[in-house]
């Protein structure tokens, strides 16, 4: 294992200093321990919950010692406040208000302790100001899609926005009809195990 | 060895990370777009970034620019000030997706949009801010010579559509 996650980290130094190209962006925070439990909002649509969990597996089988666990769905909202520091970890669909957040399709919110940089709480919220499509189709934005790309926040990996980046999961910006952020690149691979440990 | 170069690693991602970074998933907004949504364009250099809950007990970051070119809307204000969401206080970290990061002392451009109510807001959030340093845009690597001109068309054409 040790000379595999060396090879792992020698190789994204590499990546890095050649060209200076990123690989991935760490914020430095973390989960305590390497498992976030979460819920699915009662609200949400049933048709949701498969992509929902689906975005969520596939960071699980990344390779890296992390595991998302589903606990089921729930009535918890989100808030702003410090009312939302509860460990209870939620996906909900609600309007993000358009004036504070024009052109935010899903965003990620995340208390933790300055101190210890450990996470305390991470909430996600679907702007249901747009159109979602559970297939992939042209008229909407894809669940699966912008899940596993905000689970990838819970982590947290954060965006990346230039435009050869565009491949990878975390890449920032999406379009309708997009897919390709179900799928991990090798970066967004590397990231979590970076933050985790590999497998 | 292994720990030195997990060592180089976390201290560039720390880096990079430091630098400006935001999260969530945003549709992407080209220059004509903040032009099209933003009531003023400026230039200036961050005076002050300070955390505090609101009353709301929430966390949010009170951004104050000073502003020393107009690009686009009626000068007269010396100084803008921003209210972000998210922050640090005490401690507790509020981090907010996609919002701006400010760094006491940098200059910006900034796309705003200002209402009668203050205080203003960046357009598309961190889309609509860019750091200027050493005569280059940190956020597209273009030379600021170069991106100034981009940023001067989309607003003229603004202005003749009207």
């Amino acid at each position: 294992m040790r000379p595999l996650k060396t090879a792992f980290i020698l190789a994204g130094v590499l990546a890095i200093l050649a060209g200076g190209v990123l690989a991935y962006k760490y914020s430095g925070i973390h989960w305590p321990s390497p498992v976030m439990e979460y819920y699915i909002n009662q609200w949400i649509s049933s048709t949701w919950v498969w992509p929902l969990k689906a975005g969520a597996l596939t960071w699980t089988n990344a390779g890296s010692n992390f595991a998302f666990v589903y606990k089921g769905r729930i009535a918890k909202w989100v808030s702003w406040t410090e009312d939302s520091i509860d460990n209870i970890n939620v996906i909900v669909r609600g309007a993000l208000d358009p004036v504070q957040y024009p052109n935010v399709l899903a965003l990620n919110h995340v208390w933790y302790y300055t101190g210890s940089k450990e996470i305390i709480d991470s909430d996600i919220i679907f702007n249901s100001n747009y159109a979602w499509t559970v297939q992939g189709a042209a008229w909407g934005y894809d669940v699966q899609n912008i899940a596993t790309h905000e689970l990838g926040h819970s982590l947290q990996l954060d965006d990346l926005y230039w435009d050869y980046q565009s491949e990878k999961t975390m890449y920032g910006y999406a379009a309708k009809g997009e897919t390709k952020k179900r799928t991990l690149t090798w970066d967004d691979r590397a990231g979590i195990k970076f933050i985790y440990g590999v497998k | 060895m292994r720990q030195s170069g997990k060592r180089v690693l976390a201290s560039l991602l720390v880096a990079a990370a430091a630098a400006g970074v935001s999260f969530g998933t945003m549709r992407k907004l080209e220059l004509k777009e903040l032009t099209a949504q933003a009531t003023h364009v400026v230039m200036g250099t961050v005076l002050s970034v300070v955390s505090g809950w609101t009353p709301e007990r929430s966390i949010e970051t009170k951004v104050r620019v000073a502003v020393d070119r107009y690009l686009m809307g009626a000068p007269g204000l010396g100084a803008v000030e921003l209210a972000i969401p998210g922050g640090e206080v005490g401690g507790l970290g509020l981090a907010v997706s996609d919002m701006p990061k400010f760094v006491e002392g940098t200059r910006v451009l900034l796309f705003l949009a200002m209402a009668d109510t203050r205080p203003a807001r960046v357009v598309g959030l961190h889309q609509g801010k860019f750091t200027l340093k050493q005569g280059r845009v940190v956020e597209n690597g273009l030379a600021e010579n170069e991106f100034l001109p981009l940023v001067q068309a989309e607003i003229r054409a603004k202005q003749e559509a009207k």
